[in-house]
C-alpha cells in the first residue's frame, strides 16, 4: 500500500473514532427521570442551652416516586457572602454537624406521599454562640448507572442552632480596605472578619472626603451576596471572614482622599476606622470615570450667551455666575487689550472685533452666591462673530501663598 | 290566659331593652389567632440531559452542548446554586462548563417574595485533540442545591 493510502486510511480511521465518541456522547446518554421532592420548612432556629436535647421536624412531600436520604452537612460562609455546604468527619465532635440525629435517614416514597423528618440536636457541654448545620435532602440514586449528564436536586435544610451561655461580646475586625478599579468600575473593598460568637447583620458606611475636608461619596459596602440579594445589611455568621464591597460614583478626580469606616454588627458600634488614599489618573481611567474639572464649580446661567447684532454692530448680553462650591471664589474678567479672547486661528483678536467690556471687571462670590455680569461688545461692520472668553479665578485662594488658577470659558454666540 | 300571655311578652321585652341585658351580650373575650407559614420549596422538571455537538462534528475543539429547564416554586426566598464536574470516562475527562439561566452558577429569587418560575440549566463540553480523550461513554453529575440562604 502507497505512503498516501495508508495516511488515508489513518485519516478515514481517526475519523471514525471521532464519530463513535460523539455517537457514544448522544445515543448512549438515554433520558432518566429524577425523584422531585418538596420540602418545607427550609429554615428552622433552635434555641437551646449547653448540654441540651432539642427536637426539630420538617415535612418531605414526593411529587414522583422516588428514594430519600437525608444527611447532616457542615455550613461555612464563603468570601462572598454565600453559604457553603460540606460533607463533614462526623466524628468530630467540634463539628456541628456531628450533634444532629435523625429518627430515619432514609426514605422509600410513593408519589404524593408526605413524610414527617425528626431528629434531635445534641447541643455539648461546654458550648455558646450560634451553630449552623443542614439536613440535605437529596435522591438516593446509589447503584444506578448513567451516563451523560446526570442531575441531582437536593435541598438545604438549614438548622440555626442559638445557644445560649456567657454573654458574648460582638467584635469584628476589618483590614485590607482599599480603592480598586473592577471590571470597568471604581470600588471600596475591605475584608471583614466576625470575631464574635453570634452572627449579625453587618451595617458598614465608608465618607469619602477630598484633601480639603469636603465630603465626596458616602459609600455602603456589603458583601456579594447582600448585593445579589437585595439585603439592606449583609448577615455574617461566628468566625467568618467576609469581602465587603461598595460602588464608588462620585469620585472623579485624582487627588489623596480620606476615609472614614463605620461599622456595626447589629446593634453593636465597632471602632472606626481612618484611611488615607492616593487615588491616580490611571485608576480613574480604569474604572471608565471620567475626569472632570473645577470649572463644575461654578455655574453659568445660560451656559452659552446669545449676544443679539444691533444696528450699531453692538452686543449687549447679561449672565449669571453661582459658586456651587464651599469655598469663596475670585474672578477676573478679561478686559480690552489683553489675552482674554480666545482665538482659534492664530491665537489673537480675531478681526471684526473692534471693543469688549465685562461689568464688573472683577467679582469675588462666596459659596452659594451669585451675582449678574454684562458683557458689551462692538464689532466692525459685517464683522460679527462669535466669541470666546476666558475668564481666570481663583478658587479660595486670595489667602492662599501660591493660588491655584482655573478657566472659566464664556461663550458668545452671535445670534442674528 | 290570654292576659298571662300578653304579661309574659311584657315582661320580655322589658327584660330585653334593660341596660346590660342582652340575648347576645351574656359575655365576650378575644384571642389572637396567629399561623406561621414555614419556608417551602420545590424543584421540578429537571431531568437528565445530553450534550450534541453544535460545530464540526469529532474535530479537535469541537463543542457539545445541551440544556433542560425546570420549575422553581417557593413561597419565600431562597438561593439556588449548581456545582458540578468535567465529563469522564474514568479515565479521559473533557473540560466541561455549567450555567443557569444563563447567568452563572447561582441565582437568589426576589426577597419577601414567592416565587413560581422556570429556569434553565446549561452544559457545554469542548473536546481536546483527537487523540486527548478515548471513544465510548462519558459521565457527569451536576447537583443543584436549594436552600434558604
Amino acid at each position: 500500500m502507497s505512503n498516501v493510502a495508508v495516511i488515508q486510511v489513518k485519516q478515514k480511521m481517526r475519523l471514525l473514532m471521532a464519530s463513535i465518541f460523539v455517537a457514544c456522547l448522544i445515543f448512549q446518554a438515554g433520558l432518566v427521570y429524577s425523584a422531585e421532592f418538596a420540602v418545607s420548612p427550609m429554615m428552622i432556629e433552635i434555641d437551646a442551652k449547653p448540654d441540651q436535647v432539642k427536637e426539630f421536624s420538617f415535612n418531605i412531600r414526593a411529587n414522583t416516586a422516588g428514594r430519600v436520604i437525608l444527611r447532616p452537612f457542615d455550613m461555612r460562609q464563603e468570601k462572598s457572602g454565600h453559604m457553603g455546604f460540606i460533607e463533614a468527619d462526623l466524628s468530630k465532635k467540634e463539628i456541628a454537624a456531628s450533634w444532629v440525629s435523625l429518627k430515619r435517614d432514609r426514605y422509600r416514597l410513593r408519589k404524593g406521599q408526605d413524610v414527617h423528618v425528626t431528629g434531635k440536636v445534641n447541643v455539648p457541654r461546654k458550648t455558646h454562640g450560634t451553630y449552623l448545620v443542614s439536613v440535605m435532602v437529596e435522591e438516593d440514586r446509589s447503584g444506578s448507572e448513567e451516563t451523560g449528564i446526570a442531575v441531582t436536586v437536593r435541598y438545604a435544610v438549614i438548622l440555626k442552632v442559638n445557644v445560649k451561655g456567657r454573654r458574648d461580646r460582638a467584635k469584628s475586625r476589618i483590614s485590607d480596605i482599599d480603592i480598586l478599579a473592577y471590571k470597568g468600575k471604581l470600588i471600596l473593598s475591605g475584608i471583614l472578619k466576625n470575631q464574635s460568637k453570634s452572627d449579625y447583620w453587618v451595617k458598614a458606611t465608608a465618607q469619602i472626603r477630598d484633601e480639603r475636608g469636603r465630603l465626596v461619596e458616602k459609600v455602603t459596602m456589603k458583601t456579594q451576596s447582600a448585593w445579589e440579594r437585595h439585603d439592606p445589611k449583609s448577615r455574617v455568621f461566628p468566625g467568618a471572614v467576609v469581602d465587603l464591597v461598595g460602588p464608588i460614583g462620585k469620585l472623579n478626580k485624582p487627588g489623596e482622599y480620606q476615609l472614614l469606616l463605620q461599622t456595626r454588627l447589629g446593634k453593636h458600634g465597632q471602632p472606626s476606622i481612618r484611611k488615607k488614599f492616593i487615588v491616580t489618573k490611571e485608576q480613574l481611567l480604569a474604572a471608565n470615570v471620567v475626569i472632570t474639572s473645577d470649572q463644575q464649580m461654578l455655574a453659568m446661567s445660560p451656559g452659552k450667551l446669545k449676544a443679539r447684532l444691533r444696528k450699531n454692530n453692538t452686543t449687549f448680553s447679561s449672565f449669571t455666575i453661582t459658586n456651587n462650591g464651599d469655598e469663596e471664589v475670585a474672578l477676573n474678567f478679561p478686559q480690552w487689550n489683553d489675552d482674554g479672547v480666545i482665538n482659534k486661528k492664530n491665537g489673537k483678536n480675531e478681526k471684526g472685533l473692534t471693543h469688549y467690556e465685562f461689568v464688573p471687571k472683577k467679582l469675588v462670590l462666596a459659596p452659594n452666591q451669585r451675582h449678574s455680569v454684562i458683557l458689551k461688545q462692538r464689532f466692525q461692520k459685517d464683522g460679527a462673530h462669535t466669541v470666546d472668553y476666558e475668564v481666570k479665578y481663583i478658587e479660595g485662594g486670595r489667602l492662599e501663598a501660591d493660588p491655584l488658577e482655573s478657566i472659566l470659558l464664556v461663550k458668545a454666540e452671535l445670534a442674528q | 290566659m290570654k292576659l298571662n300571655k300578653i304579661i309574659a311578652a311584657i315582661g320580655v321585652a322589658t327584660a330585653l331593652t334593660l341596660p346590660g341585658i342582652s340575648s347576645a351580650a351574656l359575655d365576650t373575650d378575644s384571642a389572637t389567632v396567629s399561623m406561621s407559614v414555614g419556608l417551602y420549596a420545590s424543584l421540578t422538571g429537571l431531568d437528565n440531559f445530553v450534550l450534541s455537538p453544535s460545530s464540526t462534528n469529532g474535530a479537535a475543539g469541537s463543542i457539545y452542548s445541551g440544556s433542560d429547564t425546570f420549575n422553581l416554586e417557593s413561597n419565600g426566598q431562597v438561593r439556588v446554586s449548581l456545582s458540578g464536574g468535567d465529563l469522564s470516562n474514568g479515565s479521559d475527562s473533557v473540560t466541561t462548563t455549567y450555567e443557569m439561566d444563563d447567568d452563572g452558577v447561582t441565582f437568589d429569587t426576589t426577597a419577601s417574595s414567592i416565587h413560581n418560575a422556570n429556569h434553565s440549566v446549561s452544559a457545554s463540553a469542548e473536546l481536546g485533540d483527537i487523540s486527548s480523550q478515548k471513544a465510548g461513554s462519558y459521565s457527569s453529575t451536576i447537583t443543584i442545591t436549594v436552600s434558604a440562604i
